[in-house]
């Protein structure tokens, strides 16, 4: 393995780039028309156009992602997060081709892929699920019949899906005739397969998930869990590891559970198993989710208190080489903290936004570590995920790293587009956060709280907007006298405005 | 020579006068601005307090933002033109760049406050328009598949 092509863009690409550099392996990217000079095109030793802005004619074009390996005679690819991360048609055909997939083998994301397949596997080899209803007879009629022998609440969730789409509560039976279409038009839109299940609700769960890694020697170690409670609409905003609610005994019970899980399916490279919680202390229960088969976002977390690269560790046991690690050596140290960037409004309803970066200026410092794919001058585009950058803080306690995170989202400077910066600050900051009690609900239920309509505005922040404006507004010094009178006109001041 | 900015922030309003030596008063608070490296300000408040402002954009929309909360400004416009450039009630315009995925009315269709009208998606998020007051649908300006922006005007209601 020589060349690898990341078949993905933003900060997961510009995150990829460095660990090849650091593997001294040549770095092709890729882009969209969108992305023609974004900072992993940049990055990388060569860059391959692939096609228009929308994704499916550029980074889920996989003809074009194959053509582009072929032509830059890049022999791996990795696929990053999202795109065509999961698709086991995509790490197939890569294989087909004669290249390296950096990531487990298809038939492993096939199995995996389908979420009723995945929970038949599981709960053959004795992981413990969520109750739920997979049913052959996707009929409306089917359906709410099958919800009403397992009850509301419920979640109804595409079966080939991932990362919350196209999922939706159901509270009260009445409400699944008006959920059901919707989910199916979701789910066809994100995965291009319509076929929903059904699950019972686990009321208040946390989400712990573990990392695995496996080898194509047979070994497979776990690197412990994250705790991804605080979610809005199943999309995780923050994460930490070691988790508040995980015991010991825990711990050693979930971490044996999703090295079973793993073993299940013949896994290799990096994977999450992720899992439900449900209860307190030694006593706590865990069901199987699913397993997402490639690097999470929120892989940093593990990379800082366990002290290792998981990508650097991608890479080399792609290539051949045997787990870096052996289970009885890993161990975690501290406490880290993600926090996610996202461009969006949270005073309305978190919408997406796009616009330029007017300005761009991360906070730095110890315990800090920010993986970001923007830079200032640059655009976030309406064409994918609105995720800016991740602030990871690395504690030698839980207290501690929550303290650099709030230092550090305080000293996050980006102007031009609206982000969660201050909804991020106002979550880690509450006293449930501080001890440790949130589960997935619980943005859901204060988001009042954790988005107030309008913040007072300090007096120093309009004197310093005045004052950067006089500066340069300031007329030119052979102004015409009517230019001149103007002086006293702020209306006429902004037509002299220079930029 | 000292000058006069009316900045505008949702639906408060301030009155700056920018004056010789950074000196800048909010409102008859005495503000004093100092450079603080590129577009970034050191602004010290009469009651001694000290707050680090960054500032960016080209007025009317000047952004600027202190202790990890941003705020978008409209510097020099007047509450008259503010008023103008909001979209007339009665059209229902997207948020944000998106495909319109369904189209719930149709012209002569009565619908009420908070009926869906269109369904669009953006970012792998459905999002659902729905009818700002009561009254008959006079026009339907989109169709399912088209890509609409902010400002453009999907579904006019009648009063």
């Amino acid at each position: 393995m020589r060349r690898v092509l990341i078949a993905n863009r933003g900060e997961i690409a510009l995150r990829v780039i460095r660990a090849c550099k650091a593997a001294r392996l040549d770095t092709v990217a890729v882009y969209s028309d969108a992305d023609a000079g974004a900072p992993h095109v940049l990055a990388a030793d060569t860059a391959v156009r692939l096609g228009p802005p929308p994704a499916a004619e550029s980074y889920l074009n996989v003809a074009a992602l194959l053509d582009a390996a072929r032509h830059s005679g890049a022999d791996a690819v990795h696929p990053g997060y999202g795109f065509l991360s999961e698709r086991a048609h995509f790490a197939r055909a890569v294989e087909d081709a004669g290249l390296i997939f950096i990531g487990p083998p298809a038939d492993a994301i096939e199995r995996l892929g389908s979420k009723t397949g995945a929970r038949r596997l599981m709960e053959a080899a004795g992981v413990p699920v969520v109750p739920g209803v997979t049913l052959d007879d996707q009929s409306d009629a089917a359906l709410s019949a099958a919800a009403a022998v397992l009850g509301a609440p419920l979640l109804v969730k595409p079966a080939a899906g991932g990362g919350g789409i196209g999922m939706k509560t159901v509270r009260h039976l009445d409400e699944l005739a008006a959920a059901l279409p919707q989910a199916r038009r979701e789910a066809q839109a994100a995965f291009g397969n319509a076929t929903l299940y059904l699950e019972r609700l686990v009321d208040r769960p946390r989400h712990i998930e573990v990392q695995i890694f496996a080898d194509r020697h047979g070994q497979v170690v776990h690197l412990f869990e994250r705790e991804c409670s605080a979610q809005r609409r199943h999309q995780k905003v923050v994460e930490e590891t070691p988790s508040p609610a995980v015991t010991a005994a825990v711990r050693a019970r979930i971490g044996a559970a999703a090295v079973t899980a793993a073993q299940t399916v013949g896994y290799q490279n990096a994977g999450t198993v992720e899992f439900l919680l449900e209860g307190e202390g030694d006593d706590a229960r865990f069901y199987f989710l699913e397993i997402n088969t490639r690097l999470q976002v929120e892989h940093p977390i593990t990379e800082c208190v366990v002290g290792v690269d998981l990508v650097r560790a991608q890479l080399a046991v792609a290539a051949g080489a045997p787990l870096p690690w052996r289970q009885d050596a890993l161990s975690q140290r501290g406490h880290a903290l993600e926090c996610r960037i996202y461009a969006e409004d949270p005073a309305r309803g978190f919408l997406p936004q796009a616009g330029p970066l007017l300005r761009y200026r991360e906070p730095a410092g110890p315990g800090i570590r920010i993986d970001a794919g923007v830079v200032e001058g640059g655009a976030v585009s309406v064409y994918y995920d609105p995720m800016l950058a991740k602030v990871v803080a690395f504690g030698e306690t839980r207290a501690h790293s929550i303290a650099l995170a709030q230092e550090a989202l305080t000293r996050f400077e980006i102007l031009g587009v609206r982000t969660n910066l201050a909804f991020l600050q106002a979550l880690i900051s509450r006293p449930e956060f501080a001890e440790g009690r949130i589960d997935t609900g619980f943005i859901e239920r204060h988001l009042a709280e954790l988005c107030p309509e309008t913040a007072p505005v300090p007096p120093a922040v309009v004197a310093a907007a005045a004052w950067h404006t006089s500066l340069g507004g300031a007329p030119p010094p052979d102004s015409s006298p009517s230019a001149s009178a103007g002086r006293s006109d702020p209306f006429d001041t902004i037509r002299g405005w220079r930029g | 020579m000292a000058r006069r900015y009316q900045v505008h922030h949702g639906d408060a309003g301030f009155t700056a006068e920018t004056q010789a030596q950074g000196v800048v008063v909010v409102d008859g608070v005495r503000c004093t601005v100092t450079p603080w490296g590129p577009s970034r300000y050191l602004v010290t408040t009469p009651d001694g307090h000290v707050t680090v402002v960054a500032v960016a954009g080209n007025a009317p929309g000047v952004w600027a933002c202190a202790d990890g909360h941003a705020y978008e400004f409209a510097v020099g416009e007047s509450p008259r033109a503010r008023a103008a450039a909001r979209t007339p009630a009665g059209e229902m315009t997207p948020p944000m760049p998106a495909t319109v995925v369904n189209v719930a009315v149709a012209a002569g269709v009565r619908v009420e406050a908070g009926d869906p009208v269109v369904i669009l998606e953006a970012m792998k998020m459905e999002l659902t328009i729905r009818a700002s007051h009561a009254g008959i649908v006079r026009a339907v300006r989109c169709a399912v598949g088209d890509l609409v922006r902010p400002g453009a005007v999907l579904v006019e209601i009648d009063q």
